[in-house]
């Protein structure tokens, strides 16, 4: 590997900058690369390798722009040029690069990836491939997409944001952070993805992906609460993957999971950045849902749960992010601190606020669970078959149906 | 109840982008584990993908002879491609598959009710109950 993925978007954001083209930065790039294989093989690579395909990527960029300046006859942007050449003199030796001179760049890249003119659908798909480096087969593969739709996507989403042009770089911290909950949104969006299908077995799909822009943004904005509670969310959700289907591919709901196969260091690493959220003072939407996770991954691991808390932190949650699959959690949360019977109310008045609740799977199942719990039998006999009329994954619906 | 979810897409032609080996490959194997889960959960009822439009013969008597045509009129950029009958509740039900379909990611789904259909030597229709067994349409508050 000549490059890591942190060089790939920190060279990517700096050119990118210049003038919006993240194409053009990666064509640029990708021809630095190139020539690192056969110039590092023979006089070995430079004390400075970041720095070094950060210099040859730039000249092979300042090729193109000079060409278009000379084939459009109109006058060559010296300034733009200057923008990104920063303090190091053009022609000084790439080799000579610091790479830790290198500024990083990458949360306006992120930023101008989950542009409000891109299309939502494109924008995890625009991230992974300009910030990390992915290409579009790799991002197909993952998201389970046909390859073919996943390079119009990302062509689609390059040619938007170089519309866009320089705005793209805007370095106003002040604006960077007013387009941060977009960012959160989509690092989010490719975290959760809903698959379309009705997959046999869970997916691992983006989730590495995931950890690593959500712990990116944290980084490149310590102080924001929001960030860190996006990357404790995502942290201690992954955490969890492994425990959701037992050895022989059965759904295991979160209750009956075993904390023994939740990954350790991702559970520390999510709790790590819970402790920022409150270090920051600011709890948002995300901050709120992994505290609401870690309060239940707590109950499991030491039998005891909560309740009341986490019904604090759910009306919390109802207040700043309403959400239908918010509320149903809610009433289930509800059915524990004051019985089924007030848990059955809330389900009851949801329906009565919401568009489509009969089609909501979820709301099915606790209603199920909870006429049950109240010695209904018939009635709950019907919801369980209503849920499982809107199941489609075989594993939830043999869960579903033994649960008679 | 009997719901057809009726499948366009584009036709693929030999001068347009062509899918890579590996991406058919992927596609065929969503679309296994999409009819090995409608058997699972007991809805499946027939599922035919259908040979490009080119393979098309048209059979009409309108003028009073059979005329038999090769191909439909007009080639349309989206071409029914397949068609798969489910046997669910209701319409949210269909609706719940329907989001499943593998093949949504580069071709549009049609979820129509069957108006009446010929299953078991007979002619059913919605309203004459349930057309599979243990069916049970029901919900507690009645709505739907």
């Amino acid at each position: 590997m000549i490059l890591t993925q942190d060089g790939w978007g920190t060279i990517i954001a700096l050119i990118a900058a210049a003038d919006g083209d993240i194409s053009g930065a990666e064509d640029a790039l990708s021809a630095a690369l190139e020539r690192a294989v056969s110039a590092w093989r023979e006089q070995g690579p430079p004390a400075n390798p970041e720095g070094w395909l950060y210099r040859v990527a730039l000249n092979a960029r300042r090729d193109v722009w000079k060409s278009a300046a000379a084939r459009t006859a109109t006058a060559l942007d010296e300034e733009m040029i200057d923008r990104i050449d920063g303090s190091s003199g053009s022609g000084a030796d790439p080799a000579d690069h610091d790479p830790d001179a290198l500024p990083d760049r990458r949360l306006e890249l992120l930023a101008a990836c989950a542009h409000p003119d891109i299309d939502p659908p494109a924008r995890p798909v625009l991230m992974l491939s300009a910030v990390m480096g992915m290409t579009a087969r790799q991002i197909a593969a993952a998201m389970a997409l046909p390859a073919a739709t996943v390079s119009a996507r990302l062509t689609r989403a390059k040619k938007r944001i170089a519309g866009l042009g320089v705005d793209f770089g805007s370095p106003d911290r002040l604006d960077l952070e007013s387009r941060l909950p977009d960012v959160h949104e989509t690092i989010y969006g490719a975290f959760a993805i809903e698959w379309a299908q009705a997959a046999a077995q869970p997916r691992e799909g983006m989730i590495g992906e995931a950890l690593y822009l959500s712990r990116l943004v944290a980084q490149l904005c310590p102080g924001d609460g929001e960030s860190h509670g996006l990357a404790a969310l995502i942290h201690l959700s992954a955490a969890r993957f492994p425990a959701r289907r037992s050895g022989d591919g059965r759904f295991v709901p979160l209750s009956a999971q075993d904390p023994n196969r939740w990954d350790g260091p991702l559970t520390e690493a999510g709790e790590r950045h819970l402790v920022e959220v409150h270090r920051c003072g600011h709890v948002g939407r995300f901050g709120l849902e992994a505290a609401i996770q870690l309060l239940h991954m707590a109950g499991i691991r030491t039998g005891s749960t909560d309740w009341p808390m986490l019904l604090r932190l759910h009306d919390d949650l109802g207040q700043i992010a309403p959400s239908l699959g918010g509320s149903v959690s809610r009433a289930a949360v509800l059915a524990e601190v004051n019985g089924p019977a007030a848990g059955l109310a809330a389900l009851d008045a949801l329906d009565a606020d919401s568009p489509r609740p009969s089609a909501f799977q979820p709301a099915w199942a606790l209603r199920a669970h909870l006429l049950t719990r109240l010695g209904r039998t018939e009635d709950a006999a019907t919801a369980r078959q209503r849920a499982l009329d809107l199941t489609t994954d075989p594993a939830e619906r043999a869960y579903l149906a033994g649960l008679t | 109840m009997r719901y057809a979810l009726v499948f366009h897409a584009p036709e693929l032609t030999p001068d347009g982008p062509q899918p890579s080996e590996e991406g058919i490959q992927e596609m065929m194997r969503l679309m296994d584990d999409y009819a090995a889960a409608l058997n699972s959960a007991g809805v499946f009822v027939a599922w035919e993908m259908l040979a490009p439009h080119s393979e098309t013969k048209t059979v009409t008597r309108r003028t009073g002879e059979v005329v038999i045509e090769d191909g439909p009129f007009a080639a349309a950029k989206e071409a029914l491609a397949g068609v798969v009958v489910i046997d669910v509740p209701d319409v949210e039900a269909a609706l719940a598959w329907a989001e499943k379909f593998p093949g949504t990611s580069y071709g549009t789904i049609e979820v129509r009710p069957a108006a009446t259909s010929f299953v078991d030597g007979t002619w059913t229709r919605p309203g004459d109950g349930p057309t599979r067994s243990g069916d049970c349409p029901s919900h507690p508050d009645g709505s739907s």
